[in-house]
């Protein structure tokens, strides 16, 4: 206990030097705290890009490859199965699927219909064409069945463009909500079942679907939907889920098929590519995140915690000698009263224990110091680095920068991102581990510091010491 | 009976090849005074310097009750068994004359629980007032000094005192004060007094004068008596 109380008295006795000592302690402290703020801002940032936009695939035909003979040849499109395949993955962090099938029902009217439309389909339908082979026959488009894997992610209706008037969305198996214009048409009312029929004209394959729901569609308000055709009008679009498409026997035949690959992290390619290769997708197909995107985001954050990581190992280093100098400098200066103590009869285990205990406690209290200024300036610097990021990430936007593609085949965008919502503000807490480590840190520096200081001091007997001084 | 015993001691610095102590045999006993005395350069303090097991003879041994300084514990020994009192007085000088007894006491392992009044009473007995006492080191003359250095080497009550030059630069009547303490403490209180010294009123106040030259014994003679 006297060595605790001895040592506490030295600290007051020498002043000068214990103040320097602990300016220096106090500043590795607080950058090592802001350090470790800043890279658990930066480490929630990247996480946060990641989830969202950070690793979309993009399956698409390469042009290279495709403009030779064996290319033309050989090309073919990839089936909705394969599409869905792909998305079976461990290495995905999700998929989003959208599908579309022609139809052409044959007990309901579509708004927009027209003789010529009869006309057009009547001169196409069964003609032969420039090769020798004929056209299917057919009967004129009226509509489209329009699918999604998650009705809650559908961008129409997240934005507003689209909302349910009446009933409710879709939910199970063989379920639809049709437009406020189509139900008016053909009189349909929540709750019945419509049948809906593949455009062939001979055997067309039919599919009953239940109506839970009329939705209302802004985008055709004010249009002269008069001068509409059935597929430009998308009153005419009937909405189900994906399950629901591709349980349909028409969707084998005439589906379509768009799908949303993300990865769990973009490192992942190689590996996510091999897997696609292996289940059959060929060589004219290449497979790609939009790396220079990610990039534009991610990049700066990370760099920032690479900047701040090296700043801290570089604090540390410098820190760890400039108080190994400084301790150095202090015990040879002490080094008279160490031989005093030694020829008093103290042990050298007790000299150095007591020295030790004079850094601890000089340490632990800048320790909580530093910890309560760096505890105080870590939202202000995170929201200010958040900030930054957000900014950066919008002009990112602006100027096309955030991967929106990454669909494969054929057919309508349904989704623009991911499902995350983008991150606007951060909550920063210093975590019991983070304390952990800057107390680790802190006492670590503090020991090799006292450590070369004890070490010059113990290797000399009391009455080399004395001898010296006197 | 000799508390301490030294049989053929010799020492010779690091480095150098003559002897500073050449086979130097004596036995110390409790309740008396000893001088050693001799020139500058004779050994003297070397010989001090070994006796309070702040070196090793490099041949001989000095026996403590038997035992070999060599191999018992020398910092036990220094801090339990010996009180010293140094020529340049080697007081921690930024703390106070009285946070240097206690240390002391605190280093012997002294059990006392009231060792602060203990310390201004030992101060008090070698002429340190309260005031005095609680004023740093480096703010006191070197007469003051050194009665803090003998208060401190009788803090933890040792059978052996040993001294080296310990009126030099005080007064006659600081001097006379001080060789009043020893000279008490080996008479009085059966201490082992062992003093290194010049001046020739310290060594007639002494029970025994040893004479050094040349790193040996040259002469034992009676001081007082």
């Amino acid at each position: 206990m006297y060595i605790f109380t001895n040592a506490v008295k030295n600290i007051v006795r020498n002043k000068g030097r214990n103040s320097l000592m602990a300016i220096i302690v106090f500043a590795i402290i607080l950058t090592t705290a802001v350090s470790i703020i800043i890279n658990t801002t930066t480490s929630a940032i990247i996480t946060d890009y990641k989830s969202r936009f950070g690793a979309e695939v993009s399956i698409g035909a390469d042009f290279e490859k495709l403009q030779t003979e064996e290319g033309v040849r050989n090309y073919k499109e990839l089936t909705p199965q394969q599409q869905i395949a792909f998305g079976e993955s461990d290495l995905l962090q999700s998929t989003n699927f959208s599908a579309k099938i022609d139809i052409s029902p044959r007990n309901l009217s579509s708004l927009g219909e027209s003789e010529m439309d009869n006309l057009i389909n009547d001169f196409l339908s069964g003609a032969t064409r420039a090769d020798g082979t004929k056209n299917p026959e057919t009967v004129p488009i009226k509509g489209q069945i329009i699918a999604t894997d998650n009705p809650e992610a559908n961008s129409d209706f997240k934005s507003g463009t689209r909302k349910i008037t009446s009933g409710e969305m879709y939910k199970n198996l063989n379920e639809c909500i049709v437009s406020e214009q189509y139900a008016s048409l053909n009189n349909i009312s929540v709750g019945d079942t419509i049948e809906v029929d593949s455009y062939y004209k001979n055997e067309p394959m039919t599919h009953s679907l239940t109506v839970t729901g009329i939705y209302m569609d802004n985008t055709m308000l004010g249009s002269n939907l008069d001068e509409l055709s059935p597929m430009e009008n998308r009153n005419n679009e009937i909405l189900t889920s994906f399950e629901t498409v591709v349980g349909m026997e028409m969707f084998d035949e005439y589906g379509k098929v768009s799908a949303q690959y993300f990865l769990k992290d973009p490192t992942l390619l190689p590996a996510f590519e091999k897997e696609l290769r292996e289940k059959g997708l060929t060589d004219y197909y290449e497979v790609t995140t939009d790396e220079a995107g990610y990039k534009k985001i991610v990049g700066p954050v990370e760099g920032l915690a690479k900047v701040t990581n090296t700043f801290l190992i570089v604090v540390l280093i410098l820190g760890a000698l400039i108080l190994i100098l400084l301790s150095t400098l202090a015990i040879r200066e002490r080094k008279y009263e160490i031989g005093v103590l030694r020829a008093m009869g103290m042990t050298k285990g007790k000299v150095a224990f007591g020295l030790l205990t004079e850094m601890l406690v000089i340490t632990g209290v800048c320790l909580c110091l530093g910890l309560s200024v760096g505890i105080a300036a870590s939202q202000p610097v995170a929201d200010s680095l958040l900030a930054n990021q957000i900014e950066l990430a919008q002009d990112s936007n602006t100027d096309g920068g955030v991967p929106a593609s990454g669909r494969t085949g054929v057919g309508e965008a349904v989704f623009t991102s991911s499902n995350e919502k983008p991150l606007s503000e951060l909550q920063v807490n210093l975590s019991l581990e983070a304390i952990f480590q800057i107390i680790l840190i802190a006492f670590s520096l503090a020991g090799i510091a006292s450590a070369a200081g004890i070490l010059h001091t113990t290797k000399y007997e009391p009455i080399k010491i004395l001898m010296e001084r006197n | 009976m000799s508390v301490l015993t030294l049989n053929n001691v010799s020492y010779k610095y690091e480095g150098t090849k003559k002897n500073v102590l050449t086979g130097i045999s004596a036995a110390f006993e409790a309740s008396k005074v000893y001088a050693i005395i001799g020139k500058s350069g004779s050994g003297k303090s070397t010989l001090l310097s070994l006796i309070a097991g702040l070196d090793v003879c490099e041949k001989g041994e000095i026996l403590l009750g038997g035992s070999d300084l060599k191999k018992i514990d020398r910092d036990a020994y220094r801090a339990k068994s010996i009180g010293v009192i140094f020529q340049s007085f080697n007081l921690i000088t930024n703390a106070t004359a009285l946070e240097n007894i206690v240390l002391s006491m605190n280093i012997s392992g002294v059990k006392e629980k009231n060792k602060q009044a203990i310390a201004y009473t030992l101060l008090e007995k070698v002429g340190i007032d309260r005031e005095t006492a609680d004023r740093k080191v480096l703010k006191l003359s070197g007469g003051e000094q050194q009665r803090v250095g003998i208060a401190r080497a009788l803090a933890h009550n040792p059978d052996i005192i040993i001294a080296d030059e310990p009126t030099a630069n005080l007064d006659t009547d600081t001097q006379n004060a001080i060789l009043g303490i020893l000279t008490e403490l080996a008479h009085k209180e059966n201490k082992c007094v062992i003093i290194v010294t010049h001046s020739k009123e310290v060594s007639s106040a002494a029970d025994e004068i040893w004479g050094i030259q040349k790193g040996k014994i040259q002469f034992v003679g009676n001081g007082n008596k």
